[in-house]
């Protein structure tokens, strides 16, 4: 009796070092989800039963076919430009190391508008057409499809395996291929023999991170008018009035998400993939024929021409016929509204990651899983689907706080916190953590606990050593890791529409407003804006990179 | 410089709240101005030009949230009794059907509401009321059909029509409507005919807005589209040439005239029954649906005022005065759903 007293005293301290804070955090960002989850209902109903009957075949169906292939085409591309990049010289390959990153800041509704205005009837290609005079079938210019789809999707988020791979390779793979090279293999062999197997640990977290943006992505399939999963959320939703549809469905993607993440795992088994020396090396590219080089060369141009420049060319040359109606007031507004809730969050989600992935190098396995999976709960399901969790969460805690409210001010309205940009900006880490949170306990993985245990030697506390040694070692980790959520923050648009407060306008929500009123053309110019934003974004980050390599 | 690491979270909590507390106006300022407080989704320039024009003439300060219809009905139902808002302003009768099913919405009152809306118009209870119209008419293409070859929404389900019918899909809430008008006129069995014969006349399959229909049509994938007016209005003076003269190749044409009137949808704004500012929420209603706001709607947005005293714009004129369904829309309010489950049934993607 004494002794079990003793153990639990000594678990309870044991966590009270600081996992209590950890595990709170996990789970304070994940109630929303929880919030939600409490109101599904999984008893039949008549809404229900006509949806499985009509609508489920055909959404599966679609679902499976854009998703398998989108995740099939933007592991071909974001594979060839990793390693084109890392392993060959061909003219500009510099440039096109993070050329090949800005696809990512191209919301893929913006894309989807812009190819159909681009190929559609008014479009420069039919114009020019019947310019001259030729012949042609409009449908063969037809991309509101399901091939259009993955088009627009393997495009808009191939860079996340690019990202994920490329940086791999950089770290970790010039010993084995040099060691090949040593040995004999030919380029293309090494590619088979040797990258290939080594690229699977990357390229997955990559494909992880576009699945979910597949799943949970609704303009574009909404505008093709394709039934998937997600256009099946929101029909039901706005359709039948039916929320309970909603979110059971998002449930089963979350739980879809949950099975391919552990078959993953499965698979992967306890395998460590980590590199006997922990100092790496950069891979010196090589010589290819001028041919070859040639090729690439032009390959990588085609993507980023489809995947980035063609896209902006339209939507520059678009917001010349709509600039005469631009409102530099209201524009300005909505930049510092934009800058200041995704500045707010992206701030929110390094300061929740560091407190996370700095102390959960301490927990056992099952710990790192279920703060890992938690931490990923709001970046798995719909947006829309999170807000309606974020909101009764926020009204929940108003309604608690009220009396504290009234102390300050007797006449106060009961909503303060969910009638204040506070929920917005809640909301945004919650579904965006996972993106900052994967890269930042990624950084402090790889510098391991010595750091700490250092410090502790020397009398002084983690936190200390957390602030004065391993946040400095750390720092382009954690711009990587703010600049992505910056990006990825910039392209939401359903929690800004559902959750923001009174007179708060943002650039994706004036492109919201005008696109979904059919006027692309006006909506071009707060898209440019929004898109320039994040360029600028990523071109710190770039310039952050190579400005350290240069130093080491 | 790494002392200022330290207090960095502070800093930003300390803001943070300060932002929050200055949105919520904590300290009280807001009982001395008058307000009304909007959800609404409707997003047109012409809109907020009515709302600053209201606060010009009243000195009501109206504050708006811009969403999408039932995601403002789920905020104000989770918000409940605490809610902020006191208008609920939609581009689609299903929101306002379900607001006054759930009893979110409280009934108002007006003698100028009374006078200006029209009795079909608005809900028999007074909950909600219409505020302009748009009417959904066939277009077709001015070279390839003749001048009265197509006069009703029946004959798009002939097999005549087999492969030149273009609409956009049954996600779309003014179809929802449409259908849901002809449940209500014909009974279910006769309008999933119709919708079934719609649907094996489809030149392709639907998608895009109402505008992707108009191009389909200038394109020649199509003959014949169903579309809203006011899409033909803002194509009809966009700022692309293309797309202008893409509108100039179809003429409009007013079904079912002589028979049960064109469909027409509304917008819609209701007082929520929890409303904080209902005074000034009225107010706010009596001005939409007075001349002088009927008439900004009436000529820069292409639709159709509720006030039959204001003239349509030049572009709307152009296509001809016509009769309008005489249905009381709150009847049709609770058959989209029935319509959409329709939709299903037939393969209506």
């Amino acid at each position: 009796m004494k002794q079990t007293i003793k153990t639990a005293g000594f678990l309870i301290t044991k966590i009270s070092r600081g996992h209590l804070l950890t595990y709170f955090a996990a789970i304070f960002v994940s109630v929303p989800i929880f919030f939600v989850f409490r109101r599904m209902n999984i008893s039949g109903s008549e809404i229900w039963d006509h949806f499985k009957t009509f609508l489920l075949p055909d959404a599966l169906k679609n679902t499976f076919v854009i998703l398998s292939l989108t995740l099939l085409v933007s592991s071909v591309i974001g594979v060839f430009a990793a390693t084109a990049v890392e392993f060959f010289d061909f003219p500009l390959r510099r440039l096109f190391k993070w050329l090949m990153y800005l696809p990512l800041i191209m919301p893929p509704y913006i894309s989807a508008y812009v190819y159909s205005g681009m190929l559609g009837y008014t479009g420069f290609i039919q114009k020019s057409l019947r310019g001259f005079g030729i012949n042609y079938d409009p449908a063969a210019f037809d991309i509101m499809n399901s091939a259009g789809a993955v088009y627009i999707y393997s495009l808009a988020f191939f860079p996340y395996v690019y990202a994920t791979v490329r940086s791999f390779l950089e770290n970790h793979s010039a010993d084995m291929i040099e060691a090949s090279r040593l040995l004999g293999c030919g380029p293309f062999k090494i590619f088979i023999k040797v990258i290939l197997p080594l690229v699977r640990i990357p390229l997955s977290a990559g494909l992880s991170l576009v699945a979910m943006e597949v799943l949970s992505e609704y303009g574009v399939v909404s505008y093709f008018n394709i039934r998937t999963i997600t256009t099946s959320i929101f029909g039901s939703w706005f359709g039948f009035g039916d929320t309970l549809i909603a979110i059971r469905l998002s449930f089963y993607v979350l739980l879809f998400i949950l099975l391919m993440q552990s078959i993953d795992a499965f698979f992967r088994g306890k395998k460590r993939y980590t590199l006997g020396s922990g100092r790496s090396h950069p891979i010196s590219p090589v010589k290819i024929k001028r041919v070859s080089a040639a090729v690439i060369f032009l390959l990588l141009s085609l993507i980023f021409l489809t995947a980035f420049l063609v896209i902006l060319l339209q939507l520059i040359f678009w917001s010349i016929s709509a600039f005469d109606k631009l409102d530099f007031i209201s524009t300005i507004l909505m930049i510092r509204n934009s800058l200041f809730v995704n500045l707010s969050a992206v701030f929110l989600i390094l300061l929740i990651s560091i407190l996370i992935a700095h102390d959960q190098r301490w927990l056992k396995r099952t710990g790192k899983l279920v703060i890992g999976k938690l931490t990923q709960l709001g970046y798995s399901i719909p947006g829309a689907v999170t807000a309606i969790g974020v909101i009764s969460f926020f009204v929940f805690i108003d309604e608690r706080l009220y009396p504290f409210y009234s102390l300050i001010d007797p006449d106060t309205k009961k909503l303060v916190l969910s009638t204040s940009v506070v929920m917005l900006i809640f909301a945004l880490v919650i579904r965006y953590l996972a993106v900052g949170f994967n890269t930042v306990a990624s950084g402090f993985s790889k510098i391991g606990t010595k750091f700490s245990d250092a410090a502790a030697v020397l009398g002084k506390s983690k936190i200390k050593g957390l602030f004065l040694v391993e946040l400095p070692l750390l720092k382009s980790t954690l711009l990587s890791a703010a600049i992505l959520s910056f990006v990825d923050i910039a392209r939401e648009l359903p929690l800004t529409l559902m959750l923001r407060p009174f007179n708060f306008n943002t650039l994706a929500s004036r492109v919201y407003e005008y696109a979904n009123d059919e006027r692309i053309h006006e909506a071009s110019i707060p898209a440019l804006i929004l898109i320039f934003l994040s360029l600028i974004g990523i071109i710190i980050f770039s310039f952050i990179k190579t400005s350290r390599r240069k130093r080491t | 410089m790494k002392k200022i690491l330290y207090y960095l979270p502070l800093f930003v909590l300390v803001f943070l709240l300060s932002s929050c507390a200055a949105n919520g106006r904590i300290d009280g300022t807001q009982n001395m101005q008058q307000i009304v407080n909007i959800y609404t989704a409707r997003h047109y320039d012409t809109d907020d030009q009515i709302f600053i024009n209201f606060e010009n003439r009243t000195g009501i300060k109206v504050n708006i949230v811009k969403g999408t219809s039932d995601q403002l009905l789920e905020r104000i139902r989770t918000e409940g009794s605490s809610t902020e808002a006191d208008l609920y302003i939609t581009a689609d009768l299903a929101g306002l059907h379900r607001a006054k099913a759930s009893g979110l919405l409280s009934p108002v009152a007006s003698e100028v509401l009374d006078m200006n809306v029209p009795e079909n118009l608005k809900d028999p209870d007074d909950h909600w009321f219409g505020f302009t119209k748009r009417a959904r008419v066939i277009v077709h293409s001015k070279d390839r059909v003749k001048p009265g070859e197509i006069l009703t929404y029946m004959d798009l389900a002939d097999p005549e029509w087999k492969g030149k019918v273009l609409v956009r899909g049954s996600d779309s809430a003014y179809n929802q409507t449409l259908l849901a008008s002809f449940i209500h006129l014909m009974g279910r069995d006769s309008a999933k005919e119709w919708a079934s014969g719609i649907t094996s006349n489809f030149a392709r399959r639907p998608r895009g807005g109402d505008r992707d229909q108009v191009l389909a049509i200038a394109a020649g994938e199509g003959d014949v589209a169903i579309i809203n007016t006011y899409y033909l209005g803002l194509m009809l003076t966009s700022s692309d040439l293309e797309t202008r003269n893409a509108a100039k190749t179809v003429s409009v044409v007013f079904p079912d005239q002589g028979l049960s009137g064109t469909h027409i949808n509304i917008s819609g704004v209701a007082v929520l029954e929890h409303a904080k500012n209902r005074m000034n929420a009225v107010k706010l209603i009596e001005y939409l649906v007075s001349e002088e706001a009927q008439e900004v709607l009436a000529s820069l947005n292409h639709e159709y005022p509720v006030l039959s005293s204001v003239d349509v714009s030049d572009i709307l004129a152009s296509f001809g005065p016509f009769i309008e369904q005489q249905l009381e829309l709150s009847d049709i309010g609770g058959l989209t759903e029935t319509a959409l489950m329709i939709f299903h049934e037939v393969g209506w993607e």
